[in-house]
C-alpha cells in the first residue's frame, strides 16, 4: 500500500499524542508541542490532498483489520483534505493572534490546559471530516462538545461560566436528539456505516409505507446538528457564548467548530440519507426557509447590539444562514457555494475577532460602540484587519466574500422561479442589513477623534501581528485565486457520494 | 332626597380646593410607588414570559414525543428473528468473533477489536471530561478544610475498611483480567479500581491518600496509560493484523488494562477534586 | 399502530424516561435537578438502545463452545458503553460548572442568575 494511504491516520494519531503532551507539561512546552503539532498534521494533510488532487480519486483506509460495514473505515478525497487543511491553518493563526489574551485572561498555571483543549479539537475536527461511520461522528460531537465548553469556561468570569452552562445545555441536547436519530437508523437498516445505510434508505422510501419514519429520521438527525451548529430558531446561546469568552476560544468555536458540525451535516445529507431521499421528505424546503430567517433576523438583531463582540456573534448567525439555504437548495452549483462560503467564513470570522480585541485593547477594554471611536488610528493593523474582515462579510469585491456572495446569486437560477426570486431577494436584504452593520463600525472606529489625551500607538505583539496579516493574506487569496480553488471543490464534490 | 342632592352637588364634584393637595400627596408617594411599581411590572412581564414559555415548551414536548411514538409504530418488532439489524455483520462477529480475537465475550471483541476507533475517542471523552474538571475545580493553594466529622476517626469503619479495600482491588483486578472471557472488561475493571482508592481515601485519610496518589501520580499514570494505549493502536492500524495475532494475541490485555488505569485514575481524580480541591 | 406500540413496549417507556428528564430540564431552574434530567434523559436513550439488541429466545453474547445455543445481537451492547461513558464526562462537567457557579453567586437557581446579571449590567 502507498504510503500516502497511511497518512491521514497518521494525523489523527499524531493529534492525540499532541493532547497528552501538552496537558501534562507546562506552559512554554505546551505552546511548542502544540505548534509542532499543528504544523507536523497541516504538512501531512497538504500531502494527501495533492496526493488525492494528482489522481483524481478518492480512497479508503479501514481502521483495524476489517473492511467497511464489519469494521471502522475512514474515507478521504480532495474536498475533505483540502478543508481539514485550511481549517487547521486557522486554528494555527488564531491560537497565535490571541496567545496574548490568554495570559490576560486564564491563570498561570492552566495555560497549558488550553492548549491540550486545542488539540482535542484539531483531533475531533480531522475524525469528523474522514469518518465514514456515523457512530463514530457521535463520539467525536461529544468530544468537541466538551472541549469546546472547556474552552469557554477556562476564563474565570461569572458571565462565562454561565455562558459555558447554556452552551453545555444546548450541546447536550442536540447530542441526544442526534443519538436517538442514529438508534432509529440503526433499527430501521441494520448499518453503522454510511455508504451502506443509503440503499437501505433508497428502498425504504419507495415503499411507500415506511416514508415516515425517513421523515423523522431526518429531522432527528438534521435538528439535532442544527441545535450545536446555530440552526435559525437555536441560535440564542450564541451570542452570549461568543461575547465572553477569551478571543482565541471565539475564533476557534466560531469558525473550526461550527465548520465541523457543518461538514457532518453535508455527509449525513449527501452520503448518509442521500438528496433525492432528503427532498421526498421535504426537509430541504423546511432548511431553505430557516436559513432565510436565520439570514434576515440575525442581521436585525445584529444591528441592536452595544457590545462589538456579540455583533459579530449575530452576525455568524447570518452567515450560518447563507449556508442553510444553499443546503436546502441542493443543485451542485449550490453546495460549491456553501463550501466556498465554509471557507471565507473560516478565514473571516478569526480575523474580525481578533481585531476586535485588539481595537478593544486599544481603547482601554471599553467594549460599546462609543468607546471604540476612533481608536482605528491607535492600532493600525488592527483597523486595516476589521476592515478586510468587514468588508468580506458585506462582499465587496478584492476580498473573499465576493465570490462567495456571487456563487451563491449564480445558484439562484437553477431552480424554479418562485425560489429563485426568494433567494435573490434575501441575499439583497441580507447584505443591505449587513453592510448598515458592519459600515457603521468601521466608520465608528476610524472617525479621528479629538483628544486631550496624548494618542498612544499601541505596540503589537510579534505573533499577533503575524496572524492578523496571515489572516489578510489568505482572505485576499481566496478571492485571486478562486477559479483554482473552485475547481478543487467541484472535483471534491464529484466524488462526495 | 336631600342626600341623593348632595350626591349630585356640582361643587363636590370638582373638589378644586382638595385636588391641588391630593395631587401633591399622590406625587410623593409616586416617586417611591413608582420604582416598586417598575418592579412590580417587570415582575409581572418575568412572570407572564415565564408562563408563555412554560406552556409552549409543553405543547412542543407534547409534539415531540408523539412523534417519536408514531416513529415507533414503524420500526421493528421487539424480539423478532428477522428484524434488518440481524444482518451477515451479526453472524460475521458470532461466528469469527472468537476466531479472529481470542475473546469469547463478544462485546468486548467488539469494542477493542472491530470498532477499535470508537473506543479510542471514549478513552478520550473521559480525558477531556477530567481536564475540563481540573480547570474548573483545582485550586492553586488549596486551604484546608475543617471538618468536623472524618471518617478516618471512625473505628468501625477503618476496620472494615482494612479488611475490604484488598478485596475490592483483587476484585478489580479479576474483572480486568477476565474482561475476553466473561462481562467485564477496562472500563468496569478501572471503575472498581476507582471505588477502592476512594474508599481507601475515606478510611485513611486524605494525606495518606495525597502520599499514595498525588497529581504526579496522575500525570504519570494517565500519559504512560494513553501514550501505551495509542501506540498499541497505531500499531494495529498500520499493520492491520487482527486481534489474535497481533503481539503474540495479548493486544487486547494490554488495551484492557491501559483502559483500567485511565478509568480508574480519572473516577478517583473527580472525587478528589470534589472534596478537596486537588487530587 | 396501537398493536405496534404495544409489541415495542419497552422502546415505548424508553420514550417516556426521555420526555421525563427533557422536562425536567426545561421546567426547572434548579442547575441541579436539571442535572438528574439530563442524567434520565440519557438512561431513556440508552434502554432505547439497548432493546434493540435482543432476539428471542437467544441468549447473551458469551461464546461457551459445545453448547447448542445462539446469541442475540452484540453490537447495541457495545454502543451503550461508548454512551454511559459519555454520559459519566457530561455529568461530571455539569456538576463542577455548578459548583463554581454556587461558588460565586450562592444559589442554585438559574433564573435568579440571570437575574442578577442583568441587573449588574443595567
Amino acid at each position: 500500500m502507498n504510503t500516502v494511504m497511511y497518512l491521514p491516520m497518521i494525523t489523527i494519531l499524531i493529534s492525540f499524542l499532541g493532547v497528552i503532551i501538552c496537558a501534562v507539561a507546562n506552559r512554554k512546552v505546551a505552546f511548542i508541542a502544540f505548534v509542532i503539532d499543528n504544523i507536523s498534521v497541516i504538512v501531512l494533510t497538504i500531502i494527501s490532498f495533492l496526493y488525492c488532487y494528482n489522481n483524481n480519486m478518492f480512497y479508503r483506509y479501514s481502521m483495524g483489520a476489517y473492511s467497511a460495514p464489519f469494521g471502522n473505515e475512514i474515507r478521504f478525497g480532495v474536498l475533505e483534505t483540502f478543508i481539514c487543511a485550511c481549517l487547521l491553518i486557522v486554528t494555527l493563526l488564531s491560537v497565535l493572534g490571541g496567545k496574548k489574551y490568554l495570559t490576560r485572561d486564564i491563570e498561570e498555571k492552566k495555560i497549558h490546559y488550553y492548549y491540550a483543549l486545542v488539540c482535542l479539537i484539531q483531533v475531533a475536527f480531522v475524525a469528523l471530516s474522514y469518518t465514514n461511520d456515523i457512530f463514530t461522528g457521535y463520539v467525536f460531537l461529544e468530544i468537541t462538545a466538551m472541549a469546546s465548553t472547556a474552552l469557554l469556561m477556562i476564563k474565570n468570569t461569572g458571565r462565562s461560566t454561565l455562558a459555558a452552562v447554556r452552551y453545555m445545555i444546548f450541546n447536550l441536547l442536540g447530542s441526544s436528539l442526534f443519538l436517538i436519530g442514529v438508534v432509529i437508523l440503526y433499527d430501521a437498516t441494520g448499518y453503522l456505516s454510511m455508504e451502506y445505510i443509503l440503499p437501505k434508505i433508497t428502498q425504504m422510501v419507495q415503499d411507500q409505507t415506511k416514508m415516515p419514519l425517513v421523515t423523522i429520521i431526518s429531522i432527528l438527525l438534521i435538528v439535532g446538528l442544527g441545535i450545536k451548529a446555530g440552526l435559525f430558531p437555536f441560535h440564542q446561546w450564541m451570542p452570549d457564548t461568543y461575547g465572553n469568552a477569551t478571543t482565541a476560544s471565539q475564533s476557534i468555536l466560531s469558525s473550526v467548530v461550527s465548520k465541523g458540525y457543518l461538514i457532518l451535516i453535508i455527509k449525513v445529507i449527501y452520503r448518509t440519507i442521500g438528496f433525492e431521499n432528503f427532498e421526498q421528505t421535504h426537509m430541504n424546503d423546511v432548511l431553505f426557509i430557516l436559513g432565510i430567517l436565520g439570514m434576515i433576523l440575525g442581521s436585525i438583531s445584529a444591528i441592536r447590539q452595544e457590545y462589538i463582540n456579540r455583533m459579530i456573534a449575530l452576525s455568524s448567525v447570518a452567515q450560518i444562514g447563507y449556508i442553510y439555504m444553499g443546503l436546502g437548495l441542493g443543485t451542485e452549483l449550490a453546495l460549491l457555494a456553501v463550501v466556498y462560503h465554509m471557507l471565507c467564513h473560516a478565514f473571516t470570522k478569526p480575523l474580525l475577532f481578533t481585531s476586535a480585541e485588539g481595537l478593544i485593547e486599544s481603547s482601554n477594554y471599553e467594549k460599546g460602540f462609543k468607546q471604540l471611536k476612533g481608536s482605528g488610528f491607535n492600532d493600525i493593523l488592527s483597523g486595516v484587519g476589521f476592515l478586510t474582515g468587514a468588508l468580506s462579510m458585506v462582499g465587496f469585491p478584492f476580498v473573499s466574500g465576493f465570490i462567495s456572495k456571487y456563487l451563491f446569486a449564480k445558484c439562484a437560477f437553477d431552480v424554479d422561479v418562485l425560489r429563485t426570486v426568494v433567494v435573490l431577494c434575501a441575499l439583497i436584504i441580507s447584505t443591505l442589513l449587513n453592510a448598515v452593520y458592519y459600515i457603521h463600525t468601521v466608520v465608528t472606529i476610524f472617525t479621528p477623534v479629538d483628544n486631550s489625551q496624548k494618542i498612544v500607538i499601541k505596540k503589537n505583539d510579534i505573533l499577533y501581528a503575524i496572524a492578523v496579516v496571515f489572516l489578510i493574506a489568505c482572505n485576499v487569496i481566496l478571492f485571486f485565486f478562486s477559479s483554482f480553488i473552485i475547481e478543487i471543490i467541484e472535483n471534491g464534490i464529484k466524488m462526495l457520494v | 332626597m336631600s342626600k341623593k342632592f348632595k350626591d349630585y352637588d356640582p361643587n363636590l364634584d370638582l373638589n378644586l380646593d382638595e385636588t391641588p393637595q391630593k395631587s401633591k400627596k399622590v406625587r410623593l408617594r409616586d416617586k417611591t410607588d413608582y420604582k416598586k411599581a417598575k418592579a412590580n411590572i417587570e415582575k409581572n412581564t418575568v412572570l407572564a414570559a415565564s408562563i408563555m414559555y412554560k406552556i409552549f415548551g409543553v405543547i412542543g414536548l407534547a409534539i415531540f414525543i408523539g412523534l417519536l411514538l408514531y416513529s415507533i409504530s414503524f420500526l421493528p418488532r421487539f424480539g423478532g428473528l428477522d428484524n434488518p439489524s440481524v444482518n451477515e455483520i451479526v453472524n460475521e462477529y458470532i461466528e469469527n468473533g472468537y476466531k479472529n480475537t481470542g475473546a469469547e465475550n463478544v462485546v468486548t471483541a467488539l469494542i477493542l477489536d472491530y470498532r477499535g476507533f470508537d473506543t479510542l475517542g471514549e478513552t478520550f471523552v473521559l480525558f477531556t471530561a477530567v481536564l475540563a474538571v481540573l480547570i474548573l475545580l483545582k485550586e492553586i493553594s488549596p486551604k484546608k478544610r475543617i471538618d468536623t466529622y472524618k471518617l478516618q476517626n471512625d473505628i468501625i469503619f477503618s476496620s472494615i475498611a482494612k479488611l475490604i479495600i484488598p478485596l475490592i482491588f483483587l476484585y478489580a483486578l479479576y474483572v480486568l483480567f477476565n474482561g475476553e472471557s466473561s462481562p467485564g472488561g477496562g472500563f468496569s475493571g478501572g471503575t472498581i479500581m476507582g471505588v477502592g482508592l476512594m474508599v481507601y481515601s475515606m478510611a485513611f485519610g486524605e494525606e495518606k491518600a495525597h502520599k499514595l496518589f498525588n497529581e504526579t501520580t496522575f500525570k504519570v499514570v494517565t500519559s504512560v496509560a494513553l501514550c501505551c494505549y495509542v501506540g498499541v493502536k497505531c500499531y494495529a492500524f498500520f499493520t492491520q493484523l487482527k486481534a489474535a495475532e497481533a503481539l503474540g494475541g495479548y493486544i487486547m490485555l494490554i488495551m484492557d488494562l491501559c483502559v483500567g488505569a485511565v478509568v480508574a485514575s480519572t473516577m478517583y481524580s473527580f472525587y478528589s477534586l470534589f472534596t478537596k480541591g486537588e487530587i | 399502530m396501537l398493536r405496534a406500540l404495544m409489541d415495542n413496549y419497552i422502546e415505548v417507556v424508553a420514550i417516556l424516561l426521555f420526555a421525563i428528564g427533557f422536562s425536567l430540564l426545561l421546567f426547572h431552574p434548579n442547575l441541579i435537578k436539571k442535572i438528574i434530567g439530563l442524567n434520565i434523559m440519557d438512561s431513556g436513550v440508552y434502554l432505547f438502545l439497548a432493546s434493540m439488541g435482543y432476539i428471542q429466545g437467544k441468549i447473551a453474547a458469551i461464546i461457551q463452545e459445545g453448547k447448542d445455543v445462539t446469541y442475540i445481537n452484540p453490537i447495541p451492547a457495545g454502543l451503550v458503553l461508548t454512551g454511559i461513558v459519555v454520559s459519566v464526562s457530561v455529568t461530571a462537567i455539569m456538576l463542577a460548572l455548578t459548583v463554581r457557579l454556587y461558588k460565586r453567586y450562592h444559589t442554585l437557581n438559574l433564573d435568579k442568575i440571570y437575574m442578577e446579571l442583568r441587573k449588574r449590567e443595567d
